[in-house]
């Protein structure tokens, strides 16, 4: 395999986009009403009451310390008036991926539990980059952190067949672990996950961070989200949450920090912030693990 | 009694006598430290997070930081029954992004080791061994019964670094 043959290897990829899960009929649904301005908080609560799974865990979510209510949410409706249409679009969407998530993710060496573990911190990195440089989509930071990497979970099995001839390619070649596995597969986790967050019908910008955040300077739109899930990517896994065989062969993309103003101390800030919340979200995660099965 | 502590991100683990295992996972830019006072059978493990603490910032983990892990550790393992003058280092992780050409500005892996190297020099404690830098993950192990120190690269075999009970190594490599 040399990276010529690239429509058999698209259809690899393809193929092992479509044999993934769909998202949910209630998340579709969900976020389809959530983005229609004539929505009523009744009906995006009935919809989620259909589903009785979904309708536990976005209560639970709702509930868990890092929303942060001051009282128990109790219906579902509440849920809905309470944290708005945009957090229960997002909290069904992460609710809902937690299950694949949480596989164990051989072709990255990543057990059980760890790229679970990678995109919550992420996720949470993501967060606290947006509302520190006062982007005003601090929660969809948050989705497109947890999401970035759900393009692993694909192409698993041929990166675990060629973990090897990537993983030497990148060293060789010295490039990043990514442009490594677009060398020797054809295709890489971003591209994958890109699909993935099309075919289920994910906003724009959510695609976009994910097909991009190991290169937002090629995404075609200029969106700062993407940088801030590139650096939180960074941050979480240069601390080592979710390490896998892959190391630390990723490059952060110039520019970046001076995008935001954010010099090494912000960094430091940043990381301890990371960490004590996820110090925290070990509460919700435990409860995920749970709810979510 | 045995046992098999992990040691989370910030956190310190003391045991005393034998039969325990210490254990930080996934040592990215951390460090691990491990510490072992081979006649009190004390031993210590400390996941470091980043190099320094804030003056302005009061009733964080001590262990989070470089320059508040050590001391705080050294104390712990004295009301243990270590002496501090016994006590023995072996230090793994501080691994950073490769650097592909462009010098790249996330280098808390090699402020932390540093950090942690000099915290250890400032309390007089022999670093014996240390397996830093890098961009690959690690884990770390400290067994009490004898003070071995092992390092396993994630996707990679398990290795010794240092026996910290061993009484020739009392000499220390590192400066």
């Amino acid at each position: 395999m040399n990276g010529t043959d690239t429509p058999e290897k698209l259809q690899q990829l393809v193929q092992a986009v479509r044999d993934l899960p769909a998202l949910p009929e209630v998340v579709v649904r969900v976020m389809r009403l959530a983005e229609d301005p004539r929505t009523d908080a009744q009906s995006i609560a009935r919809v989620i009451a259909t589903d009785q799974a979904m309708a536990a865990r976005v209560l639970k979510l709702a509930n868990s310390a890092f929303y942060g209510l001051p009282r128990r949410v109790s219906t579902l409706s509440e849920a809905v008036v309470i944290l708005g249409f945009r957090t229960i679009k997002n909290l069904a969407i992460a609710a809902s991926t937690f299950e694949l998530l949480n596989r164990e993710v051989a072709g990255y060496w990543l057990q059980r539990g760890e790229l679970w573990r990678h995109s919550l911190a992420c996720a949470i990195g993501a967060q606290l980059i947006a509302r520190r440089v006062r982007l005003p989509v601090s929660e969809e930071a948050f989705v497109g952190g947890l999401l970035h990497d759900i393009g692993k979970v694909a192409i698993n099995l041929f990166v675990r067949e060629q973990f090897d001839q990537i993983m030497e390619r990148a060293l060789q070649d010295r490039i990043p672990f990514v442009e490594a596995e677009q060398a020797v597969l054809g295709f890489n986790h971003a591209m994958a996950g890109g699909l993935i967050a099309e075919k289920w019908n994910l906003p724009p910008l959510l695609v976009s961070v994910i097909k991009y955040h190991h290169q937002p300077s090629s995404a075609p739109e200029k969106e700062p989200m993407i940088s801030v899930v590139h650096l939180a990517d960074l941050l979480s896994i240069t601390m080592g949450m979710g390490i896998g065989g892959d190391g630390l062969y990723y490059v952060l993309e110039e520019g970046t920090l001076a995008m935001f103003g954010l010099e090494q101390a912000d960094i430091d800030e940043l990381c301890g912030q990371i960490v004590d919340q996820m110090a925290q979200a070990a509460n919700l995660q435990e409860q995920s693990e749970v709810v979510l099965r | 009694m045995s046992s098999n502590l992990t040691v989370g991100m910030g956190e310190m683990q003391v045991v005393r006598g034998t039969g325990h295992i210490l254990t930080a996972l996934g040592l990215g830019s951390c460090i691990g430290v491990c510490l072992y006072d081979p006649l009190a059978r004390v031993a210590g493990m400390v996941h470091v997070v980043l190099p320094q603490s804030q003056a302005d910032k009061k009733g964080e983990l001590p262990g989070k930081f470089a320059d508040t892990a050590i001391p705080a550790i050294v104390q712990k393992m004295v009301e243990m029954g270590a002496s501090s003058s016994r006590l023995k280092a072996a230090i793994a992780g501080g691994a950073q992004l490769f650097q592909f050409g462009v010098s790249s500005s996330l280098d808390v892996g090699a402020r932390n080791a540093e950090a942690v190297i000099n915290a250890l020099r400032d309390a007089g404690i022999p670093l014996v061994a240390k397996d830093v830098g890098g961009s690959v993950g690690r884990t770390l192990r400290l067994i009490s019964d004898n003070g071995v120190v092992a390092v396993r690269t994630i996707g990679g075999a398990e290795r010794e670094l240092a026996v910290l009970g061993n009484v020739l190594a009392a000499s220390g490599v590192a400066a």
